[in-house]
């Protein structure tokens, strides 16, 4: 009886309710959408470390980003490897370096070099050529969208390096870098040649993976013993870690909070609003309700019903539409990232939030004394 | 106290405002309404006869003197306390219908027997019952704005009498109907006082009230010296209207 009755006053004034409708579904489209985007940067600002199968990262001291990596000692690699409880542990080169365009001019990309032989570090989304030729110098793989900075370039194609010809051995799709600047992946020796300033007896990351069964915690305090002069996180640490900071130490991620907070602000002011209204045009029939002795619970579930029907019956297009915005973004290669924990979570909210908007008016009912029905 | 006494008012004062500016609408009013009794309240507008009733729904807690509902003091009584003893026990039928226009005609008479705590099934067929009997079956879908006046007041009366409440309060229940209708209503509102035993109480100008009901009581303007209801005229329980004078021309409630 209560959700009939909230369902009939907010249905009552047909254009005020699709007004709130309308207004709740632009906040979730909108919300979603920036929360898309949000998540897609995040990922993306991590996506080497997670794409890896390393547990533990060694990384120098203070390293706040994967992409701002400080060269270590080498020796920390076999240091790493005779640790109890690691199993294997392999270096990754991360870096800068400047690429020469075909018509002119010198465009930087973010290298990542790795151990052919090993494979930790790979990309992971080829799709023309082989790894296998990385394990001869000179050789790179680039991701196709990086045909926008290096110029058109196919299969077996060169490019040039501080002065030493790349040849493209494998093409991938989808590596993409929120900082739009192009991945190229290398052996460690073409790497090092690529950044010039990573010496033989240097390397930026080691990469280690636990024994089956081996404590991480444990691996990781003798890791730390053993190699006072670095830093060792767990993967998921300096995953977070890299995401924390795009996202939030340069502000970058700020914006996207922002404008989502914006729109459910605005979403919670107009489902506040028409509710409000509602209750006052309403006013005296929640004083009949009150004077014949329905409880203030009831009464109170009836306003915040009208605020959930109207975030409900609001979200689901909003999400539907969220999440084809989202699609286009996607298809024009921009990183956005829509799961269905998101769109849970996003749906729950507003559902919640439309719920507390009502909060306004249910105090003006509580309020209500019940005489009223015998002044009006 | 009689035993047969569903309302009980004893020194009942009621002000409104503080200080130089405070105005009592009831004053030590004293009063009790017997099972199956219909009581007339009359007098000129401001003399305090909607806040009297108030007060006897436990709508509004009086300063002095008590209220006492089926043997239940209203003082000292929780909020929530009282609007289940309304709920349960009383029945509002109003001026103005204050039917909730958002739902039908069928929905707001279940509305009241849902209140009462009528479960889905038994509460339908009460609705149906009460419609059938109002003659307003056929217009059993139609939301409030779709009927007639006299339709919505007989609506607002099946709310209030479907639940068998046993104290029905109704303020100006003719007032905004033409005679056929208001003399509808009033068969109704007697018919059910007197099959149910329900205390009932009718604040009025109608004329036609004054002349249905067991007893008629007057309030004084607020300019006089005595706001105490005075009884005007009343009828012997042995003389208790017939079905003639204060019977249904839509059948029996």
């Amino acid at each position: 009886m209560l959700l009939r009755i909230a369902r009939r006053n907010l249905l009552y004034d047909r254009r005020r309710f699709a007004a709130s409708v309308a207004g709740v579904c632009f906040s979730v489209m909108l919300v979603l959408v920036q929360l898309g985007l949000f998540t897609g940067l995040a990922m993306n600002a991590s996506q080497v470390i997670d794409h890896n199968p390393g547990d533990v990262w060694i990384t120098g001291r203070l390293t706040r980003n994967f992409q701002w990596g400080q060269p270590i000692p080498r020796r920390t690699l076999v240091v790493a490897r005779g640790t109890p409880g690691v199993a294997w542990a392999e270096e990754l080169i991360v870096g800068w370096t400047q690429v020469k365009h075909p018509d002119g001019g010198m465009q930087q990309l973010e290298v990542v070099g790795f151990d052919p032989a090993s494979r930790v570090g790979a990309p992971w989304s080829v799709v023309a050529g082989s790894l296998e030729e990385l394990a001869i110098p000179g050789r790179i793989v680039l991701d196709r969208t990086a045909a926008a900075k290096v110029g058109p370039f196919a299969l077996h194609d060169y490019r040039e390096a501080f002065e030493r010809r790349l040849r493209v051995a494998a093409i991938t799709d989808g590596i993409t870098s929120f900082t739009t600047v192009p991945f190229v992946f290398g052996s460690l020796a073409t790497v090092r040649m690529m950044t010039g300033y990573v010496g033989p007896d240097e390397t930026v990351y080691v990469v280690a993976g636990l024994e089956p069964g081996a404590s991480p915690a444990a691996a990781i305090a003798a890791l730390r013993a053993r190699l006072p002069n670095v830093d060792v996180f767990p993967r998921a640490e300096f995953s977070g870690r890299t995401r924390r900071y795009w996202m939030f130490e340069t502000g970058m991620g700020i914006g996207f909070l922002l404008t989502s907070a914006l729109a459910v602000a605005v979403g919670t002011v107009i489902v506040g609003q028409t509710i409000y209204a509602a209750t006052n045009e309403h006013v005296g029939e929640y004083g009949t309700l009150k004077a014949i002795g329905m409880s203030d619970a009831a009464l109170a579930a009836v306003v915040v019903g009208q605020g959930i029907i109207a975030g409900g019956v609001g979200s689901v297009p909003g999400s539907a539409l969220g999440v084809l915005v989202v699609g286009a973004i996607r298809s024009h290669g921009l990183e956005a990232v829509l799961d269905p924990r998101l769109i849970g979570v996003t749906l729950l909210g507003a559902l919640l939030t439309c719920g507390l908007a009502a909060a306004g008016s249910v105090r003006r009912v509580l309020r209500l004394e019940p005489a009223l029905v015998f002044r009006t | 106290m009689s035993p047969r006494s569903v309302l009980v008012l004893a020194g009942v004062s009621r002000r409104y405002g503080h200080g130089a500016t405070a105005v009592t609408a009831v004053r030590a009013a004293s009063l009790e309404v017997g099972a199956g009794e219909v009581v007339g309240i009359t007098g000129p507008s401001g003399s305090g006869k909607s806040t009297l009733l108030s007060v006897m729904g436990g709508l509004l807690a009086p300063d002095t003197g008590d209220v006492t509902i089926a043997g239940r003091s209203l003082r000292h009584t929780p909020p929530a306390q009282l609007a289940r003893l309304r709920r349960g026990r009383v029945g509002f039928v109003f001026q103005r219908f204050n039917l909730l226009k958002a739902l039908s005609a069928r929905e707001n008479v279940e509305l009241g027997l849902r209140l009462a705590g009528f479960g889905a099934a038994d509460a339908a067929a009460r609705v149906a019952d009460a419609l059938a009997r109002l003659g307003l079956t056929a217009r059993a879908s139609a939301l409030p704005c779709d009927l007639s006046g006299g339709e919505q007041q007989r609506v607002a009366v099946a709310r209030a009498l479907a639940p068998e409440p046993s104290l029905v309060l109704a303020d100006e229940p003719t007032g905004s109907l033409d005679a056929a209708n208001g003399r509808a209503i009033i068969d109704m509102v007697c018919a059910h006082a007197h099959q149910h035993d329900a205390a009932t109480v009718i604040v009025t100008h109608d004329l036609r009230v004054q002349a249905a009901v067991d007893r008629l009581l007057w309030m004084g303007s607020r300019s006089s010296a005595s706001r105490t209801c005075r009884a005007s005229r009343s009828r012997p329980k042995s003389r208790r209207p017939t079905s003639a004078r204060c019977g249904s021309t839509s059948g029996r409630w």
